[in-house]
C-alpha cells in the first residue's frame, strides 16, 4: 500500500518520454492523494514523519511547476520524489502509532484511543 | 598524416596520444566514485536489512533491494537517472525499515504477554499443588476444585474458622492466575460454583450452593480478589463428580469450583 505511488519502472519511463509535454493530470493527482494520505494520517504530529510530509509536499509543489512549463521529465522525476517521501511518511507514522498502542501502560493503548489517528 | 609526422617529428605525437588516450579512457570508464544519493541508498538497504525488516518486512525488502538494483544499473550506465533512482531507493529502503520496525513491536508485545501469562499461571499452578489443590485445564477455563468438606458444617454456607488459613492461601494462589489490571488477564472471570451431595431436597440443595459459593466470593473479595471479576452459581446436586452413595463420595461432590475463564485476546494477539 505505502509503494503504490512508488514506481521505479515509471520513473525510468518519465525520462523516456523526455521534454516539451506536461505531466498528465491523474498522475498529479495520485501523488497528491499520498501526500494528502500521510498528512491525514497524522504525520505532522511525528517529527521524522513531519520532515519527509514537509520534503513531500515542496517536491509536489515544485512538480507542478516544472509541469506547467513543460519539463515534463523533470516534473515525472519530482513526482516520484513526493510519492516516495509521502510514502516514507505515512509508514514512519504508523511505526509511531504502533509503539504508542503497545507501549501505553496500563495495559494496551487501543489504536482508536492512541493520539494518532488510523490510516 | 605522413606530411605531418615529417613536419613536427614522431616524438610530437607521444604526449598527445597520451592525452587523447586519457579523454577517451575518461569518457568510457564508470566514475570512481558513486553519487552521494546512491552511496545514501546503499547505505540504508544495508540498514534495513540488518534490523526487524529482515524479519518482519521481507516483502519491504525485496522492493527496495529492486530500486537499488535499477539505481545501480544506471550509476553503471552513466545515466544523468542514478540520481533520482537513488533518491527513490533510499526512500524504500528507509519505509522497509519502518515498517519492519512497526510489526516487531506489535509482535513483541504480543509474545511479552503470551510468556507473561504462562509465568504467571505456572506460579499459580506451583502454588496451588503445595495446598494439595489441582487446577485443572478444561474448555471452559481452569478448574480449580474446593473441596467442601472441612469448609462448611453441615447445611450451612459459613467457612468454618479452622479452613480460613487454607482458604487464603488458595486465594492468593488464584489471585496470582488473575490479576485484573494486567493486559494479558483482560476479560477473564472467575466463576464460583457450589455444589452439595444429593441428601436433602433439590430446593434446598441449589440454596444452599449457592449460598456457600457467596461465601467464598466474600472471603476472596476480602483477601484482594475483585468482588466486580466474580460471579457465583448455585448447582445444587447437579454434576457429581463422585458416587452419593459412600459417605466419602458425598464428601467429594460437597465442593466449590473456581472457574477462571479465558481472558479476551488482546489487540496485539488478534
Amino acid at each position: 500500500m505505502n509503494n503504490q505511488t512508488i514506481s521505479t519502472a515509471g520513473l525510468v519511463l518519465a525520462f523516456a518520454i523526455g521534454c516539451g509535454s506536461s505531466v498528465p493530470p491523474a498522475r498529479v493527482a495520485s501523488t497528491e492523494t499520498a501526500v494528502r494520505s500521510a498528512r491525514a494520517a497524522g504525520a505532522e504530529r511525528v517529527p521524522d514523519a513531519n520532515h519527509h510530509l514537509k520534503l513531500a509536499e515542496d517536491e509536489l509543489a515544485k512538480a507542478k511547476t516544472l509541469s506547467s512549463k513543460k519539463h515534463r521529465d523533470e516534473a515525472e522525476a519530482m513526482l516520484h520524489r513526493a510519492g516516495a517521501d509521502a510514502a516514507l511518511a505515512a509508514a514512519l507514522t504508523d511505526e509511531a502509532r504502533q509503539k504508542a498502542a503497545t507501549e501505553g501502560l496500563p495495559g494496551s493503548v487501543p489504536a482508536e484511543q492512541s493520539p494518532l489517528p488510523s490510516r | 598524416m605522413k606530411r605531418w609526422i615529417s613536419v613536427l617529428g614522431p616524438s610530437a605525437f607521444a604526449p598527445l596520444a597520451i592525452a587523447i588516450g586519457v579523454l577517451c579512457g575518461c569518457a568510457s570508464s564508470r566514475p570512481s566514485q558513486p553519487p552521494r544519493e546512491l552511496q545514501a541508498a546503499r547505505d540504508a538497504y544495508t540498514r534495513a536489512e540488518s534490523g526487524p525488516a529482515r524479519e518482519h518486512n521481507q516483502a519491504g525488502l525485496i522492493e527496495a533491494r529492486q530500486a537499488l538494483d535499477a539505481a545501480e544499473q544506471k550509476y553503471n550506465e552513466k545515466s544523468d537517472e542514478v540520481k533520482p533512482l537513488s533518491y527513490v531507493a533510499q526512500r524504500k529502503a528507509q519505509i522497509a525499515e519502518a515498517d519492519g520496525r512497526a510489526a516487531a513491536a506489535v509482535l513483541g508485545v504480543a509474545e511479552e504477554e503470551r510468556a507473561s501469562a504462562g509465568r504467571s499461571e505456572r506460579r499459580a499452578k506451583v502454588a496451588l499443588d503445595r495446598l494439595g489443590l489441582a487446577a485443572k485445564e478444561e474448555s471452559r477455563g481452569t478448574v480449580i476444585t474446593l473441596p467442601g468438606a472441612n469448609m462448611f458444617a453441615t447445611n450451612e454456607a459459613e467457612i468454618l474458622p479452622a479452613a480460613r488459613g487454607r482458604l487464603a492461601e488458595i486465594a492468593k494462589a488464584v489471585k496470582q492466575v488473575v490479576a485484573e489490571n494486567a493486559p494479558q488477564d483482560v476479560g477473564r472471570k472467575l466463576v464460583l460454583i457450589g455444589y452439595t451431595d444429593d441428601v436433602g431436597s433439590e430446593e434446598t440443595n441449589l440454596d444452599l450452593s449457592a449460598r456457600r459459593a457467596d461465601a467464598v466470593r466474600a472471603f476472596f473479595s476480602q483477601h484482594g480478589l475483585s468482588a466486580t471479576m466474580m460471579e457465583t452459581v448455585g448447582r445444587g446436586e447437579a454434576d457429581p463428580i463422585a458416587d452419593n452413595g459412600t459417605a466419602q463420595g458425598r464428601a467429594k461432590n460437597r465442593r466449590v469450583e473456581v472457574v477462571v475463564t479465558p481472558a479476551t485476546p488482546s489487540p496485539a494477539q488478534q
